[in-house]
């Protein structure tokens, strides 16, 4: 169990202002004390993950959120990279998008997402949503120490 | 003239001219006997059976041969015998023959069946002399005459056959040429007429014959008629394509029918081309006849339609993909308003009152019925992604799964739902849960005060399905009958009925998705009748034997 006086450190790869502001209002109504970052673009996830750049001070995320379509570098890309590197791979990657495709869904969970979630339309569900996964990821799993 | 009692006539000698004169009296008093003589003989040997059976016409041959012998009789005391050159024209015997020669060959009766005739002819007069002349002498002379008589006759007779056939051989030859000819040209004006150019191949494969069509289309010198009387066609070789046709038909068998598109002096132009072998009355193969059909405006057309019909396709897939891929799209968007309006009001509704209240309530309910304009376009823009999934759908289990959706509206509005037993068909299961449930959701909706009542049908006919479902309802007004199957068309306000206006569209789209079509009955305020039909398919029929064993009952 993951102490809860240290703060859980969330990267939210979205592209969307609006998606990203409405992911911090839901999880500003959930319990854990988080703290959550954000990336815009998949080279800005991984240069972020990597301490690359202007991340050189980045800390390595418990949970990545991460959205499949995205500029510059997609969804599955990122995802492809965090998943082939042994210091990345460990991190749970919670795919959070809209597509509701079979082949979307089939060619995450090949490259080895560790969950896929279709965003609601509604803004309850939504909410919802959000807090199952702090729930189930932050609280009810057991993650390898950072 | 005594011609009584000959016997008794003590004339001695035959050759003197009262003997001739015996002869003459014997033949004319014994007419009648002469002839049943000679009809005997000519029975006895079956030439009746190819002369005539009038005993007047027999008659007549023996008065004329009798006349012609006494004639004779006038002329030579004796004996008329032979000489090298003797001439027959005037000759009352030979004029006799020349006479019967004329007339029994126009019947048909042939040189040899006349002669062996004139035999018995003979022997009869023969008959008369030895029968009724006693004396040796006087019987041996007439003997003598008669047979130089006959003889005489018979030379007529053959000299006139021989020249008169010889004459009759040439005219009936022209008048067979000249009708051989006619109906050649009768059948060359329709082959030099015929609109398509036909071409005649001999067997050797060299060219016999060409229309002249053919000459126009193919040849450089179409002078209408030309290669009859030039006389070079028929050894021309076939042109190159003509070759490869030939060489195609000795690969096959005696019909080929192929497509080629020709050279021609009117540019390129595309034919079919049948062959005909001919055969002879052994079936020896003698030659080809090639026959051309220009098929160039057909063939043009059906590419034409076919580009249209692909362009057709192309563009309805892609009015799918768009609406699809559009009313997708749109949802992201307004996923951000919808949220974004919930969270105004979740965090922001205290503070707003009044107008601002009532400005938040119009946007929330844009925004829904966005949602569900969106839902339902993707919905139908689906059925046509969708084609794929056909299966046996038994529609009783269908209409279960419609019931229970309907649950609520049903018990909500008191409506009375009669369905018959239905069949099992090939179709897409879901579809045919939204295409019914739609029809019977109508059929409660579009109510007036009345509790619904509804009955489905289901008919078998020759290649389709058809279904009906009828309501008590409002109805539909005739000038709005064919609107209420367009999408997001509505005849009522959102008020009195809610709804997008999809529900018909869909069902439209569904049942033209399953090879039917959707029809209306109505009048205004007096129910409606939907019509549809789901084309049958290969597996309907044992599915049908499958599910219930029963015939579907219509409903009263």
């Amino acid at each position: 169990m993951q102490s809860t006086a240290t703060p859980i450190r969330i990267l939210l790869v979205e592209d969307n202002p609006a998606d990203v502001r409405l992911t911090i209002e839901a999880l500003k109504e959930g319990k854990i004390a988080n703290r959550l970052d954000l990336a815009k673009d998949g080279i800005e996830a991984l240069d972020f993950l990597h301490r690359r750049g202007p991340f050189s001070a980045a800390l390595t995320p418990d949970l990545i959120l991460l959205d499949l379509n995205l500029p510059k570098k997609s969804g599955l890309e990122v995802l492809a990279e965090i998943k082939a590197d042994d210091n990345l791979k460990r991190i749970p990657v919670v795919i959070l998008t809209t597509s509701k495709a079979e082949e979307d869904i089939l060619s995450t969970y090949n490259l080895h997402a560790n969950c896929f979630i279709s965003k609601p339309v509604d803004l309850d569900q939504f909410i919802k949503v959000v807090k199952v996964i702090e729930d189930f990821w932050l609280t009810v799993v057991t993650l390898p120490r950072r | 003239m005594a011609r009584q009692n000959l016997k008794d006539q003590n004339e001695p000698t035959a050759t003197n001219k009262e003997g001739d004169s015996t002869l003459a009296m014997l033949v004319s008093d014994h007419e009648e006997w002469l002839m049943e003589r000679v009809l005997l003989y000519a029975r006895r040997q079956d030439y009746t059976r190819y002369t005539s059976t009038l005993l007047e016409a027999w008659r007549a041959s023996i008065v004329g041969l009798s006349a012609a012998l006494l004639q004779t009789l006038q002329r030579f005391s004796q004996p008329p015998e032979f000489g090298p050159d003797d001439d027959f024209t005037h000759d009352p015997s030979a004029a006799f023959g020349i006479l019967e020669a004329r007339l029994h060959r126009d019947r048909g009766v042939t040189l040899a069946m006349f002669l062996g005739l004139m035999k018995y002819y003979r022997q009869g007069y023969q008959d008369l002399a030895r029968e009724k002349i006693e004396d040796e002498a006087a019987r041996e002379t007439y003997r003598l005459y008669l047979d130089r008589f006959f003889d005489r006759v018979e030379i007529g007779y053959s000299s006139e056959w021989l020249t008169a056939s010889e004459t009759t051989d040439l005219t009936d030859l022209q008048n067979a040429n000249r009708s051989l000819t006619n109906e050649k040209n009768k059948y060359l004006t329709l082959f030099e007429s015929l609109h398509s150019p036909v071409i005649m191949v001999d067997a050797k494969g060299d060219m016999e014959n060409f229309n002249q069509q053919a000459a126009a289309l193919f040849t450089d010198n179409p002078t209408p008629g030309g290669h009859y009387y030039r006389g070079s066609t028929s050894t021309t070789p076939p042109w190159p394509w003509l070759q490869e046709v030939l060489q195609v038909q000795s690969k096959n068998s005696s019909e080929v029918g192929l497509e080629r598109e020709l050279e021609t002096h009117d540019g390129p132009r595309r034919f079919q081309i049948d062959l005909k072998q001919m055969l002879d009355i052994s079936g020896k193969f003698t030659g080809t006849v090639v026959i051309l059909n220009d098929v160039t405006a057909l063939h043009t057309t059906q590419n034409k339609m076919q580009t249209l019909l692909d362009d057709l396709q192309r563009s309805n897939r892609e009015l799918e993909n768009f609406a699809y891929v559009a009313s997708h799209d749109l949802q992201e968007p307004l996923r951000m308003i919808t949220s974004y309006l919930n969270l105004l009001e979740r965090r922001c509704g205290d503070q707003l009152a009044g107008e601002g209240r009532e400005f938040l309530d119009f946007a929330v309910d844009g925004a829904t019925r966005m949602r569900t304009l969106i839902n339902d376009l993707l919905t139908y823009s689906r059925i046509g992604r969708s084609n794929s999934t056909l299966a046996a759908t038994d529609l009783n289990e269908v209409l279960q799964q419609v019931l229970k959706n309907l649950g609520p509206a049903i018990v909500e509005s008191g409506a009375r739902i009669e369905i018959p037993d239905l069949p099992t068909l090939l179709a897409n299961r879901t579809q045919m849960v939204q295409l019914f449930q739609n029809l019977l959701g109508n059929a409660i909706k579009f109510r007036d005060d009345k509790a619904p009542s509804v009955q489905v049908t289901a008919t078998e006919t020759g290649p389709d399905w058809i279904f009906t479902v009828s309501d008590n309802g409002i109805g539909v007004a005739p000038e709005y009958q064919e609107r209420i199957f367009a999408i997001f068309q509505r005849l009522h306000g959102i008020k009195e009925f809610p709804g997008t206006g999809i529900g018909l569209a869909l069902c439209r789209k569904i049942v033209e998705q399953h090879g039917g079509r959707i029809s209306i009955e109505s009048a205004e305020g007096a129910g409606s009748t939907f019509r549809f039909t789901i084309k049958k398919r290969p597996a309907d029929h044992s599915g049908q034997q499958a599910s219930t064993g029963k015939a579907p009952v219509e409903t009263e």
